[in-house]
């Protein structure tokens, strides 16, 4: 019997390879299709052709039979029902098989560039079509109806898995986007073989496909030669119950596969510990109380902290939370098609951000007045500005009656400045190598050889100092968020290929190198520094304070180990240290561990 | 006692909402060879199917006797159904291979001269009959279900079969169920008719006990009402009726010439009988 069906499987294979070789030989003699190369044409003609050939594999099941009317000869053999389901489905699966893995060895060789479509998406529909019409192949004696079930079918499960992802990511509160669930429903060639799937996926669909497959076993043990609605109904008996308990399965999968669990934790200047995490409330814990926000947020992350006032960084508007009464407050939303660039600053009482159209034209720098609520827009025509999809606001300051703003952006490497003043005008003031600051009124930008230290004269900003450098340093006051200018006496920075970390010291222009770098520098406005360092890659962190060019050691966590899922966090108030469901935090200046109850 | 090979329980079949088959307890014994009858449509297709696996039951059991697997049943269906796109020769290898048969019997194979290189799909309709009867032969089955099929064979051919079933009858003591309606034919085999009426037997007997439980009767009057009939047939001049079950009593309450009757006329009486309370 094996015997019979393989070659009766290796017969219809035989007619595939032919008809998947032969017409794109025809195609390209009769120049249907010209200019290509065989196997351009050929490969998506054997990629479509494999969806049939899975569809045929699963509904000729009993085709065969019912064709030579042997169904009746073929049931009265000696094989139970599960036996013969057995006996005709392994070929057909070895077929299927077979076939993808010579699909999946040409997709390696060449066959990428001209497939019809996406890897993953092909390689899901080829195996759940071929499943899904074995479990109809017994629906009816039509080949035509059995074909148009599945396919129906196909698209039926396809809406399912769908649903499922969309009623968890409802349940989450998750925009269905953040799933990349999207990408399994994509048939543009060019993706690539594997993609950043949900977590159990494999499990929500292999659920939801089940009750195609039990329901199909348990109603073939009594197939017989009566009308298929017979069996039909016997499979819907079963299908019911359990497609309504794989249902509910999957989506328990899917809700759990769902969950985007990333706790991340803020200390505030009065020492107050704000949790986010993604799509949740905002909790802020304090002493021994936590307090909750009202509304969910895509993920707050608090970097601008102004008296009771934290600001964030991530979200689509401009927000702020107020740790006195725990409020969280929208204050501006961008107009529809536009969108906030990722940072937000501060200057006096103007929150400032950049804000362009979702195609990155149309940029503007933005200026919202707190008190009055009101914004001021400044557009920027700059095209290797808006190009860059996370330009910097790093300074500002009056020349003559009229403030400006400084902009960096990057382009080949480099770091084009824009000056962006008030009343609208744009100026180009040049690249610099690496990153430029602005503190104490002064401009820091790099040649390949030196550090040019620059200040604006009414006229144009003009060098008052070119330090011979060639080391590949750049000083920071990056993640500052403040442009007010309060003077400060020294900027630290650090090399990329050169580990160091240096000092410059801004009234004599020296700079000094003041020890290794391997690890990351922590600036708080206005002139602040600590320094993380990594002591081992991986695990083991001491925490420096950086001050009139010494290395003054604060804290180590010798048991840091970043495969552990620890993480460390330095703020202006102190460290938090996370090491997995336990936080402890620890309190500048004397580092005094705090402690919060429901924590 | 001989013993039974087949014992049938609570037997019902549906097929949709009309139920085929209801109830049925019968028994078969081993070398038994016993014909069903009924009118188009009484659900003894369906019976024979259900005893050949090839449908199964709503409802009740179909038990063999230990040792009588599914290898040693054989079953002709009134469809010939056989994997026609084979060759003869093909054919014979499957069937042999399925059932195990070591040493196939090609005797009705050539007395036929069949062409083994020839598609099964090409040979007639009685020929297809032999074939699949060979390949049961083969088979050496303790059962063989045949369904409606000798009327389809040539006078020929049906010789042939029903030599062949006859001697696996006596060589194997197969027990053979049949469902045919002509019974001059066929007069050799049966030692036991069953007529079914909606998917139920209304007659369960033996041949040779058959005669005497039978009768009509020829008169121009009406029989008193103790005297049950299966079948009156009327004309202007007399009516007859079929009686059933006879008891030797009627002949004081009703003296009249009783005849004895041919399985022939003794089916047609019941199948005629179920046409004639279906048109009351």
């Amino acid at each position: 019997m094996l015997k019979k069906e393989i070659s009766e499987v290796l017969k219809h294979s035989i007619i595939f390879i032919l008809v998947v070789l032969l017409l794109p030989a025809i195609l390209l003699v009769t120049t249907i299709i010209s200019d290509q190369s065989y196997f351009s044409v050929f490969f998506p003609v054997f990629q479509f052709g494999l969806f049939f050939w899975a569809l045929f594999m699963g509904t000729s099941l009993f085709s065969g039979e019912r064709r030579q009317r042997g169904i009746e000869y073929l049931l009265s053999l000696p094989y139970s029902r599960l036996q013969l389901i057995g006996i005709k489905t392994l070929p057909r699966l070895c077929a299927v098989i077979v076939f993808y893995l010579v699909f999946v060895n040409l997709y390696k060789i060449g066959g990428q560039d001209s497939a019809a479509t996406t890897f993953i998406p092909f390689t899901a529909i080829y195996f759940t079509l071929f499943l899904l019409a074995l479990s109809l192949s017994a629906f009816s004696d039509n080949f035509i109806i059995l074909s148009v079930t599945s396919l129906f079918s196909l698209f039926t499960y396809y809406g399912l898995l769908y649903l499922v992802y969309w009623v968890a990511s409802k349940i989450r509160s998750i925009p269905l986007g953040e799933l990349d669930i999207e990408e399994l429903f994509l048939l543009e060639p060019g993706l690539s073989l594997w993609l950043d799937i949900p977590k159990f996926l494999p499990l929500v669909a292999i659920a939801l496909l089940l009750p195609f497959l039990i329901s199909f076993v348990l109603s073939i043990k009594k197939f017989d030669v009566r009308p298929a609605k017979v069996l039909n109904k016997r499979f819907f008996k079963y299908f019911t119950p359990i497609f309504v308990c794989c249902l509910a399965i999957s989506l328990l999968f899917a809700y759990q596969g769902t969950k985007i669990e990333y706790q991340d934790y803020y200390l505030t200047q009065d020492k107050k510990l704000i949790e986010s995490n993604y799509y949740s409330k905002i909790k802020i814990y304090d002493g021994d109380k936590v307090y909750k926000t009202e509304k969910k947020f895509e993920y707050f992350w608090p970097h601008l902290v102004e008296d009771e006032y934290v600001y964030d960084l991530w979200e689509e508007q401009v927000v702020r939370l107020n740790t006195s009464n725990y409020k969280a407050e929208i204050l501006y939303e961008p107009p529809e098609k536009r969108e906030l660039t990722w940072i937000r600053w501060k200057y006096n009482n103007t929150i400032v951000f950049l804000e362009k159209n979702e195609d990155l034209s149309g940029a503007e720098l933005v200026l919202f007045d707190l008190s009055s609520k009101k914004t001021t827009r400044i557009p920027i025509s700059y095209n290797q500005l808006i190009d860059y999809p996370l330009p910097r606001i790093f300074g500002t300051e009056k020349s003559g009656n009229k403030r400006f703003w400084l902009i960096r952006s990057v382009h080949d490497s480099k770091y084009p400045i824009l000056r962006v003043w008030e009343d609208g005008r744009t100026d180009v003031i040049g690249k610099t190598q690496r990153r430029p600051s602005f503190v104490n009124q002064m401009l820091i930008t790099y040649l390949d050889d030196a550090i040019v230290i620059s200040k604006d004269f009414e006229g144009g900003f003009k060098t008052i100092r070119e330090i011979p450098w060639k080391l590949d340093l750049a000083f920071s006051t990056g993640w500052g968020f403040y442009l007010n200018n309060i003077p400060i006496k020294e900027i630290y920075g650090h090399g990329q290929r050169h580990k160091i970390i240096a000092r410059l010291d801004l009234e004599t222009f020296e700079v000094e190198e003041v020890g290794e770098f391997a690890g990351y520098l922590r600036y708080f406005h206005p002139g602040i520094y600590y320094f993380v360092e990594t002591i081992k890659p991986g695990v083991s962190r001491n925490i420096y304070q950086l001050k009139e060019g010494q290395m003054k050691i604060l804290k180590s966590f010798p048991d840091f180990d970043i495969r552990k899922g620890h993480s460390l966090r330095v703020f202006k108030a102190g460290i938090v240290f996370i090491r997995g469901k336990e936080i402890k935090v620890y309190a500048f200046p004397d580092l005094k561990e705090l402690k919060f109850k429901k924590l | 006692m001989t013993e039974n090979i087949l014992e049938v329980d609570n037997l019902r079949v549906k097929i949709g909402r009309k139920t085929i088959l209801d109830d049925i307890r019968i028994q078969f014994k081993k070398n038994e060879s016993v014909v069903i009858a009924g009118r188009n449509g009484s659900g003894k297709s369906t019976f024979l199917r259900c005893l050949a696996n090839v449908i199964f039951p709503d409802r009740g059991s179909i038990v063999y006797n230990k040792g009588t697997t599914k290898e040693k049943i054989g079953f002709i269906s009134d469809q010939i159904s056989l994997f026609e796109n084979l060759t003869v020769e093909q054919g014979i290898r499957f069937h042999s291979s399925v059932f195990h048969i070591e040493d196939f019997d090609y005797t009705l194979i050539n007395d036929l001269k069949f062409d083994l290189n020839q598609k099964i799909k090409n040979l007639s309709a009685g020929e297809k009959t032999l074939y699949h009867l060979s390949l049961l032969l083969s088979q050496k089955p303790e059962i063989l279900l045949i369904d409606e099929i000798i009327h389809t064979i040539d006078p020929y051919l049906r010789e042939k079969f029903l030599e062949a079933v006859i001697e696996l009858i006596d060589r194997y003591q197969t027990t053979v169920i049949m469902i045919n309606h002509t019974f001059s034919e066929i007069e050799k085999i049966p030692e036991r008719v069953l007529v079914m009426e909606k998917g139920q037997f209304i007659l369960d007997e033996k041949c040779e006990t058959l005669g005497e439980k039978i009768k009509s009767v020829v008169s121009e009057k009406e029989i008193p009402e103790e005297i049950p009939y299966i079948l009156k047939r009327e004309s202007s001049f007399q009516k007859e009726y079929f009686i059933y079950p006879f008891k030797e009593e009627f002949r004081k309450a009703f003296p009249h010439e009783y005849k004895e009757l041919s399985l022939n006329d003794i089916i047609k009486a019941f199948v005629g009988g179920q046409y004639v309370k279906e048109g009351n």
